[in-house]
């Protein structure tokens, strides 16, 4: 009696080890943000939520848990069990925080080795918008008016050492130019600024800026990407202009590092299918992102690259007091 | 007469309150001071603010003394007289420590579990009421203000062993 | 004038369809529901009806999201009535006057007229945004970080309004407010101010765990024995504002819509500020100041109105302009974005059905809203019935709940048992508390203001009267602290001299 209740319990026991890859997704998934509703990452995952969730036959819910400029969200995802089952869609803030960190000699509240890229989702390179009333006609015209008066031309961005910071310090650096910068709260606070002329120029998503160039309040003078921006075909880049300036704002799913090869093969091909899928398509059309897919293979050398700029533009700004 | 005695207190309570006061702003000075750049006078850094907002709530703390001799207090009304009910400090501390503990615990035991301990504390052990009445009122309320947020409005609250 | 009716009418004839109208009394239900439980906000709503709204028509979509959040305005008074606790920021100000109100019976009357005061408020909102949408947008984009610091320090005046009791005592908390404001990461400098190493401070105390502390949790502290509110058999009187009640709150009223509107359309998180403002405006004008705190009820009409009135002016620049000013217009953008329509400057031009029908479906959710309200008033004023030994258990789990669903963090938690801790000291003591909040509010918009000015001007001070706007700001500012000051130091004088 007593052998054949141990034997059960061993038996119970492998049952429980074994691993759920085998029918993975067998429950629902977690989408986990760092970013609150309404941006532009948030938006770029519930687009794809839906279309996930057919592929895949199972429930997919997302959580934002904004705080810390995405430390919190990230951090938690970072800490969740490796089973698959917890996604997130990141960006930038991947190797941003932990380069923030080092800049305040903080240890890195986590590394980008603790995730895993499956799939790049959309990379719209930024557009450099100035307010209509500036009198420069293009990018020529701004550097050199720039170059006349240093530190006088004042910028915005959504955030020291966000994004819209980092790439206009790119640019700064490639120009070999100086200018005025001013922090705002965020993506909106920074286009009211651009808007309202309390600053002059803007790195911001094609989508951010569209309407407002389309109705004739914001100028598109340059955008940092190797190709032309669809949404602005006429706005040269700045690296034909002559000058090595290239940065995205980009959004890509992630899980953890740990999390089983299988698995997140699953995974890869879900991806590829989704961005295939009529719905996504439509959705990231509208949001006025492309569509724009690199699987992990080809991904990882991507993200390594972003990275690395970001994090070179980073120290080179160190701390601004 | 009761007359110097409650004064006299007061006097050493309120006393007690702004030494707590000119305490905290002085440990906002030294901490602005040992981890926060000064800046400049055209680029202010992280501690010009703390710094001036802290150093004038000493100086407002030490003012605030020196006009106490000439500030009577309103007994009638003040939270004071009540409070002075015997049984009333006890409360608060009661209060105060439950809710900590409610929150140390409400990720452990999930919410349903010390929510139900939180109010079975109150209505039954604090407030003596009748046991039946105890139990359903405790129940219902845990039970059902999770019901609310999870089913109705979609919010995830903590669950605790055994998934309760 | 005639083609703004018959815009209006366009947006009726969208709007006065069963399917959207069921969509706004949804909206307007959630958020109400919402609005009552504490620390739980608009956002926690919208983001719960996301999925729904992105499979609506785009009209229909924003006009449940956009019920929810001025659905959410309304309801945020009822907990500050009832239990003193702040349904969220904006009716912190409420829990002063309308709970004292509430003590003394009056709890019925303080509800509806909150109730009625909103719909005053939200609809001249609507009209105001609907006729005046295109040139407030502009007037919006002149604010900028000069003009938004000069209108804060005049929020600093108003600081010295809402507190009561000696000079420096109510000094003390301001500052002890601001200086709390400070906590945590400097947007300017990327620096980690005073949180010791917790990382959920990075983002501050967060006002929705230190008010719901400092109102709530230590009111629950205090009451003991003689302070216990009886529970109050309901005749019609005590539910129907009086005669005088309902005079004395027209002023407040019409002030409160026209101040909360107004700073409503500043860009920023100005808008909370609206109800505070109010607050100290009428008590300024009122020939009885001592009775605010007291239960005024201008202390209730006017700030309620305040805020709803912001609420409407808030979505001036997401509309004009398309430009979001906070969480809430992210995400109605968000959604108008993914159902295929691009706000922006030429939205209302461009699509008219969705501007007016949003406009037209304001008008109808404030209606809604006012008949929802009023009669839940009597359902309200029973919750006060309820012996207090069984009420106060019951509001502390709505403060636990309430703080824990903003960011499921136990240390919110913990924060705000730490802020009923020091309410009650400080209460206890007779010092004010209201200012704390403010402050709080006030001291980080505050310094990133002044501090982005000199980075705009590159350290230079004259921005601020370099800027004709701002100048005027402060010129106002400091006439009315002239004004203020002039009494007593005229009566100093006359002292000096009489000795």
């Amino acid at each position: 009696m007593r052998t054949f209740a141990a034997v059960v319990m061993v038996l119970m026991g492998f049952s429980v080890q074994a691993p759920a890859q085998e029918n993975f997704p067998s429950k629902p998934i977690t989408i986990l943000m760092g970013y609150p509703p309404g941006g532009s990452t948030d938006t770029t995952a519930r687009a794809i939520a839906p279309v996930l969730e057919r592929i895949l036959g199972q429930p997919i819910v997302i959580q934002n848990r904004p705080g810390a400029a995405a430390l919190v969200g990230t951090l938690a995802v970072a800490n969740a069990p490796p089973d698959g089952y917890t996604v997130t869609v990141a960006t930038t803030q991947l190797a941003l925080l932990p380069a923030v960190d080092r800049v305040f000699g903080r240890p890195p509240s986590f590394t980008r080795d603790q995730f895993a890229p499956i799939a790049l989702v959309s990379a719209e390179p930024s557009v450099l918008f100035v307010n209509a009333s500036q009198p420069w006609r293009n990018f020529q015209d701004m550097i050199e008016d720039a170059r006349k008066r240093p530190g006088q031309i004042v910028y915005a961005s959504g955030g020291l050492y966000g994004t819209t910071h980092l790439a206009i310090e790119i640019v700064l650096k490639a120009t070999g130019t100086k200018m005025r910068h001013l922090p705002t709260a965020g993506g909106g606070p920074a286009l009211t600024a651009v808007l309202g002329n309390h600053a002059a120029l803007l790195a911001a998503h094609p989508a951010v800026g569209g309407p407002q160039a389309r109705a004739g309040t914001l100028r598109a003078i340059g955008t940092m990407g190797s190709n032309r921006a669809e949404s602005f075909p006429d706005v040269p880049t700045l690296k034909e202009l002559g000058y090595e300036a290239e940065y995205y704002q980009w959004n890509g799913l992630f899980t953890q590092a740990k999390v089983p090869e299988p698995v997140i093969t699953i995974w890869r091909e879900a991806i590829a299918k989704a961005v295939k899928d009529p719905e996504f398509v439509q959705a990231m059309q509208r949001l006025g992102s492309g569509i724009h897919y690199l699987d992990r293979d080809e991904f990882r050398p991507w993200w390594d690259e972003d990275s690395r700029k970001t994090e070179e533009t980073v120290q080179a700004i160190g701390k601004v007091q | 007469m009761n007359g110097p005695r409650p004064n006299d207190r007061s006097r050493a309570y309120q006393r007690m309150g702004v030494a707590a006061i000119v305490g905290t702003g002085l440990v906002f000075i030294w901490r602005s001071l040992a981890d926060l750049p000064l800046g400049t006078i055209d680029n202010p850094g992280p501690a010009a603010m703390p710094l001036a907002l802290a150093v004038l709530l000493v100086i407002f703390a030490l003012w605030s003394l020196k006009a106490e001799s000439s500030t009577l207090f309103d007994q009638s009304e003040s939270p004071d007289a009540a409070a002075a009910e015997p049984g009333a400090l006890r409360h608060a501390v009661l209060v105060l420590v439950a809710v900590t503990v409610a929150a140390i615990a409400i990720n452990a035991l999930g919410y349903r579990l010390t929510m139900l301990a939180l109010l079975l504390f109150f209505l039954g052990a604090v407030e003596r009421k009748p046991i039946v009445t105890v139990l359903i009122v405790s129940f219902a309320l845990s039970f059902g203000s999770y019901a609310l947020f999870d089913h109705l409005l979609k919010v995830t609250l903590p669950t605790g062993p055994f998934g309760i | 004038m005639a083609d703004t009716l018959q815009n209006l009418l366009l947006g009726f004839e969208v709007v006065l369809t069963p399917s959207v109208l069921i969509y706004a009394f949804l909206g307007c239900v959630i958020g109400t529901i919402v609005g009552v439980l504490p620390g739980l906000g608009p956002l926690a709503g919208m983001s719960m009806l996301l999925p729904i709204s992105f499979g609506l028509p785009p009209t229909t979509a924003i006009v449940l999201l956009a019920g929810i959040y001025y659905g959410a305005m309304y309801g945020g008074s009822t907990t500050s009535i009832l239990m003193r606790i702040p349904g969220e920021a904006a009716s912190v100000i409420t829990c002063i006057d309308g709970h004292e109100m509430a003590r003394q019976g009056r709890a019925g009357p303080a509800l509806a007229i909150a109730a009625i005061g909103s719909f005053v408020a939200g609809t001249a909102g609507v009209v105001a945004l609907m006729l005046l949408a295109p040139p407030l947008a502009s007037l919006a984009l002149a604010f900028g970080p000069p003009e938004y610091f000069a209108l804060l320090l005049m929020g600093l005046l108003v600081l010295s309004y809402i507190s009561s009791g000696p000079m420096p005592k109510s000094l003390m908390m301001a500052a002890l407010g601001l200086l709390l404001g400070m906590i945590g990461i400097d947007p300017m400098s990327g620096y980690n101010r005073f949180s010791g190493g917790i990382p959920e401070l990075a983002d501050g105390l967060g006002v929705i765990p230190l008010a719901v502390g400092l109102f709530g949790v230590s009111e629950i502290m205090l009451t003991y024995g003689a302070r216990v509110m009886r529970p109050m058999k309901p005749r019609l009187s005590e539910l129907v504002p009086s005669r005088e009640e309902a005079r004395a709150s027209v002023g407040p009223i019409w002030r409160g819509t026209v101040i909360g509107f107004l700073i409503g359309i500043i860009p920023g998180s100005a808008h909370v500020l609206s109800s505070f403002v109010s607050y100290a405006v009428e008590r300024r004008l009122s020939r009885h100041p001592e009775r605010f705190g007291r239960g005024a009820v201008e202390g209730v009409a006017g700030p309620e109105s305040a805020n709803n009135a912001a609420a409407s002016g808030s979505f001036v620049p997401m509309l004009a302009l398309g430009v979001p000013l906070g969480p809430v217009q992210a995400i109605l953008i968000a959604v108008l974005i993914v159902l295929g329509i691009t706000p922006g400057p030429l939205l209302i031009t461009q699509q008219p059905e969705l501007f007016w029908g949003f406009i037209a479906s304001m008008y109808v959710g404030n209606l809604v809203l006012l008949i929802l309200n009023l009669p839940l008033v009597g359902l309200f004023v029973l919750f006060l019935r309820i012996p207090y030994a069984y009420l106060y258990p019951t509001i502390l789990l709505c403060c636990i709940v309430g703080v824990y669903t903003v960011n499921s963090s136990m240390v919110e938690l913990l924060i705000m048992a730490s802020a009923g801790a020091v309410g009650y000291v400080l209460r206890r003591l007779q010092y004010d508390v209201p200012p704390i909040v403010l402050g709080y509010i006030l001291s980080p918009m505050l310094e990133m203001s002044f501090r982005q000015s000199l980075a705009m001007s590159g350290g230079d001070y004259l921005i601020f009267f370099h800027r004709p706007f701002a100048t005027t700001l402060l010129a106002i500012g400091a006439g009315v602290l002239l004004l203020d000051i002039a009494p007593s130091l005229l009566r100093r004088r006359a002292h000096q001299t009489a000795d």
